[in-house]
């Protein structure tokens, strides 16, 4: 009953559609709960069929999905007939209105598919000339060029670039790397220091958060204990000696 | 000084619609509406008024040319029927056949574009970077850019190989406006596939990558 072309399958409206027209059906919310069996077949034939011609639309993972999202609607349209005492949220009957709305505008548009098929085949092509055909390739110096001219022109190229290049700079300087403001606060520790502001005194902002984060990654890990009095007070770090 | 103007128009109506000619022969491509002002000098009333003469004269059965409209930009191409003695010589390098997918996508950005990708993909229910990105590599289809998001629609090298003068000319477009306006204006419908767009220019972009 089910036919998968090996070269390139219906998208999953269209299949749904050809479920719905071989069983001589309309397009409602009925019909819908009627093909989902078939649906869910199909799709497990498709499947087994991808990875041998999953090339078509692209990744293959990408077109199942496409067809598990109608598929998920149509269960719950059949639990609904199933179980009639469930309701639907909100969203739940949008999406299902939505399926029935797309499924008729995909059945309008398909004649326009074929049409455009068949004025592809058989249309008359008309033709126009290239860009600017016969010219020949143009190339005219200003009369009043110079070496130096060029010069000038690669000095500014240059002083452009080399602004890039302070830019660059200035963003590197804002890389801090937690890892190793872990490493660096746990060896402060463990050399004694034991107020944050001892560590944080010379830091600028970005500096300050990275370490402070730090210090959170210490706590976590449970290397060190952290007392602080009260809101915005010095707080003071201690490794935890290992039993 | 407004009969002056007017008198003018009418006297140089034929050498400017000969001059548009030459320009549109030499250029090949599509000429924009501002660049044949320019270059004759012209208001864009009088742009309007040479084209029309210019399509008039074109309509002569002596005549091999069509004028191809699209958008602001006008282009001299051949009339379809004479494809028979042309396509001997000239190359249409679009002849090979358009998978269902290709149709699809095709179909939906010529009649209904400018359209976007998330449009495209509510109506057909499948994703359509993929087509979207082989049609443009085709040249049949091309996109601009609007807000963050990509708006499609067909190229002249499309409208040509149909032997279209305009979009309009396409099978039935009249009666598939009507079929959109009754899908895509009528309630809800047309809020949900804009309301995705938003993150859609980023799906583009990656797409783009990973072509």
């Amino acid at each position: 009953m089910y036919q998968v072309q090996t070269q390139q399958f219906s998208g999953p409206l269209e299949k749904l559609l050809e479920l719905i027209e071989a069983k001589k059906l309309d397009i409602t919310t009925i019909s819908l709960a009627e093909v989902t069996n078939d649906f869910l077949s199909y799709i497990e034939i498709l499947r087994n069929q991808i990875p041998s011609s999953g090339e078509e639309e692209g990744l293959s993972p990408r077109i199942l999905s496409d067809f598990l999202i109608v598929a998920s609607h149509l269960v719950l349209i059949k639990s609904k007939e199933l179980l009639p005492d469930i309701s639907f949220t909100p969203d739940e009957q949008e999406d299902i209105v939505d399926l029935e709305r797309r499924l008729k505008m995909y059945s309008a548009l398909k004649p326009l598919f074929l049409l455009l098929r068949t004025s592809w085949q058989t249309a008359s092509p008309s033709f126009s000339r290239e860009f600017m055909k016969d010219l020949p390739p143009i190339f005219y110096p200003p009369t009043t060029l110079a070496v130096s001219h060029l010069e000038t022109a690669l000095g500014n190229l240059l002083q452009s670039l080399g602004s890039l290049v302070v830019e660059t700079e200035h963003i590197e300087k804002q890389l801090i790397n937690l890892e190793e403001k872990i490493s660096e606060l746990s060896s402060k520790i463990a050399h004694g220091i034991s107020h944050f502001s001892q560590v944080t005194s010379a830091s600028p902002k970005g500096e300050l958060i990275v370490l402070f984060l730090a210090l959170l990654h210490l706590l976590r890990d449970q290397t060190i204990r952290v007392k602080q009095e009260g809101l915005f007070g010095e707080i003071s770090m201690e490794k935890i000696t290992e039993q | 000084m407004d009969n002056e103007i007017n008198t003018q128009t009418t006297s140089s109506a034929s050498s400017h619609i000969a001059a548009l000619e030459a320009i549109l022969f030499l250029y090949g491509e599509p000429v924009s509406r501002d660049m044949i002002m320019r270059l004759l000098q012209v208001s864009s009333e009088q742009v309007s008024e040479i084209i029309r003469a210019f399509q008039e004269t074109l309509m002569d059965s002596q005549r091999g040319l069509l004028l191809l409209e699209k958008g602001d930009a006008y282009m001299l191409i051949t009339k379809p029927q004479f494809a028979p003695f042309l396509e001997s010589f000239v190359k249409d390098s679009l002849k090979e056949e358009l998978t269902p997918s290709a149709v699809e996508t095709l179909s939906l950005v010529a009649y209904f574009g400018p359209i976007t990708r998330a449009q495209i993909d509510y109506i057909r229910g499948v994703n359509s970077s993929f087509m979207l990105r082989n049609l443009l590599v085709r040249g049949l289809v091309e996109r601009t850019s609007k807000g963050n998001t990509y708006l499609y629609e067909v190229t002249t090298d499309f409208l040509t190989h149909l032997g279209l003068a305009r979009l309009e000319d396409l099978p039935q477009y009249g009666q598939y406006q009507e079929t959109r306006k009754n899908f895509f204006e009528s309630d809800e419908t047309a809020s949900i596939p804009v309301t995705i767009d938003s993150e859609k220019k980023v799906d583009d972009h990656l797409d783009t990558s990973c072509i």
